[in-house]
């Protein structure tokens, strides 16, 4: 996609977040779950792709493909949990009771 | 005779005392073998120096050392010549006054991340060459080279109020290398000086190529290595809000005729 | 000089580029020209870079903007490395949990480990709104950039504290 379309998926993205994250806190439930790892993952990969171009594509044009290739592992690490395990909602009240 | 020899030696006891503020100047000699930047301090007397930290480095050059090389010109904030970093923050060394605190040091750098021609000079020539790349001129369709001055092209008091606070920049560069994505990235990303008179002729009512010059910023590079860091309008010596622009310039980019920008050859 | 330069532009360059002014596509040809031109220049005379990280005063804006961007990357790489391990580790998460519970970390530390996970999560949360504000085109003065500056670092460390202390 074009650069600009580019841009306005990520804000897109971004206003998604303003309600998800704090419904996350308060809203136990596997759709949260999914929500949530969905949201934060995309955000996180386009945010690092950028901090990655601006300082390290032009030396080792090769890290795309490796930071594309963990994150679809993490991805797919991340569902796993959901699905499998505790989920993340979870995990983190577990976490948080410590 | 001995009244006005007492006289004499009174007023000199009453002169003010000398000011001696140091200052530390980035030298560079590219003319001597190996050559490496260093550091020099002058020391000059505040007393007898204008108020702005050009007038310093006139003293010294004048008085102290000739080799000291800078670029100067107007001596009014207006030429853009004499930008450079003091005290670790851009700016233009003639409106810039010398910080009267004698126990401080003044640092004295050229503008940050740029090839050094010689002590305070930078190479420019990227930094124009980008800007000529983004056609800093009115562009009308179908107008042939015979049309150009036969009819004013007029323009309303609200469309000529929406290039208030761009048209005044003096292109001293100190706001794009602020920039540090400039710094990284200054050989593709044009920086804020030089996109927020990109932004100034897109909204120029009289030019009829808005489409055409959002469309010249749709890759990674252009525009969109700009990150909202705000370094450039926080350090503006002429008060303008190039942040500003280039987010104008993004916003523009979601709706400008896309097809009609790309036609371009 | 200029009437020369003019028909030769319109007799040559005309030619093989379509209806374009030929002042304007010489203009953008050269100005591509020169950047090449300048990295190669500098590179042969060896010219000195000019300071930039240490010669730098840093002030507010650039210090969010850096705590935003180092927040989202410390984020980034913690959830990725985090789920990337899970993955590879043998059993699931309960099991691991109830160990790390099972040693009886002081609770200073565990304080100190909470605010590690809360503090960079609602910074860069608070600190996501002013960007999203910018990105409307609002808050651009320096005025404003400073009030809400100030306004999302405290309020990142005290919503972090009602997180460590009242959850």
């Amino acid at each position: 996609m074009s650069a600009s379309t580019h841009w306005k998926v990520e804000r897109v993205l971004m206003l998604s977040m303003v309600p998800v994250l704090p419904a996350a806190l308060f809203i136990q439930s596997p759709v949260i779950d999914h929500l949530m790892t969905s949201v934060v993952f995309l955000h996180g990969f386009w945010g690092m792709e950028g901090v990655l171009t601006d300082y390290l594509y032009k030396f080792a044009p090769w890290l795309k493909q490796l930071w594309y290739t963990i994150s679809i592992i993490a991805f797919a690490g991340l569902v796993n949990f959901n699905y499998n395990d505790v989920g993340i909602c979870k995990a983190v009240s577990m976490l948080w009771s410590l | 005779m001995r009244a006005a020899q007492t006289a004499a030696a009174s007023a000199s006891q009453t002169q003010t005392q000398p000011r001696m503020k140091k200052f530390q100047i980035y030298r560079f000699d590219p003319d001597s073998p190996g050559a490496k930047p260093s550091m020099q301090t002058y020391e000059i007397d505040l007393n007898h120096c204008g108020p702005m930290v050009l007038d310093a480095l006139i003293k010294i050059k004048t008085d102290d050392d000739p080799t000291l090389t800078f670029r100067r010109s107007c001596r009014e904030g207006i030429c853009g010549s004499c930008s450079m970093n003091i005290n670790g923050t851009n700016t233009l060394a003639c409106i810039n006054k010398i910080d009267s605190n004698t126990s401080k040091v003044t640092k004295i750098y050229p503008l940050p991340h740029m090839y050094v021609v010689k002590d305070l000079v930078p190479d420019m020539s990227n930094f124009y060459a980008q800007y000529r790349s983004i056609e800093p001129f009115l562009k009308k369709k179908d107008t042939g080279e015979s049309d150009i001055g036969k009819t004013q092209y007029l323009q309303s008091t609200s469309d000529r109020a929406k290039l208030d606070g761009l048209y005044e920049c003096i292109l001293c560069a100190c706001c794009s290398t602020a920039c540090p994505s400039y710094w990284w990235n200054s050989d593709k990303y044009l920086g804020p000086a030089v996109l927020m008179q990109a932004y100034r002729w897109m909204i120029d009512s009289r030019d009829d190529f808005t489409d055409e010059r959002l469309s010249k910023m749709e890759d990674k590079f252009s525009v969109y290595r700009c990150h909202t860091i705000m370094n450039c309008t926080k350090t503006c010596p002429k008060g303008l809000n190039p942040g500003r622009a280039i987010g104008e310039i993004k916003k523009m980019m979601l709706d400008y005729n896309k097809e009609a920008g790309a036609k371009q050859a | 000089m200029a009437l020369l330069v003019r028909s030769l532009g319109r007799g040559c360059l005309m030619r093989h580029q379509p209806l374009f002014h030929p002042r304007q596509n010489a203009m953008a040809s050269s100005a591509y020209d020169e950047m090449k031109g300048y990295w190669d220049k500098n590179r042969k005379l060896q010219r000195p870079m000019s300071p930039f990280l240490f010669a730098y005063k840093p002030h507010l804006a650039m210090l969010t903007s850096l705590s935003h961007r180092v927040t989202g990357v410390a984020m980034s790489v913690a959830i990725t490395g985090t789920s990337c391990i899970l993955l590879a580790l043998p059993g699931d998460f309960t099991t691991y949990f109830d160990m790390v519970k099972d040693m009886s970390i002081p609770a200073a530390v565990i304080i100190g480990f909470k605010y590690l996970l809360a503090w960079p999560m609602t910074y860069h949360y608070i600190n996501g709104f002013r960007h999203l504000a910018w990105d409307a085109g609002k808050g651009y003065d320096i005025k404003t950039l400073y009030k809400t500056g100030y306004f999302a670092i405290a309020t990142s460390f005290l919503a972090a504290s009602v997180f460590v202390f009242m959850f």
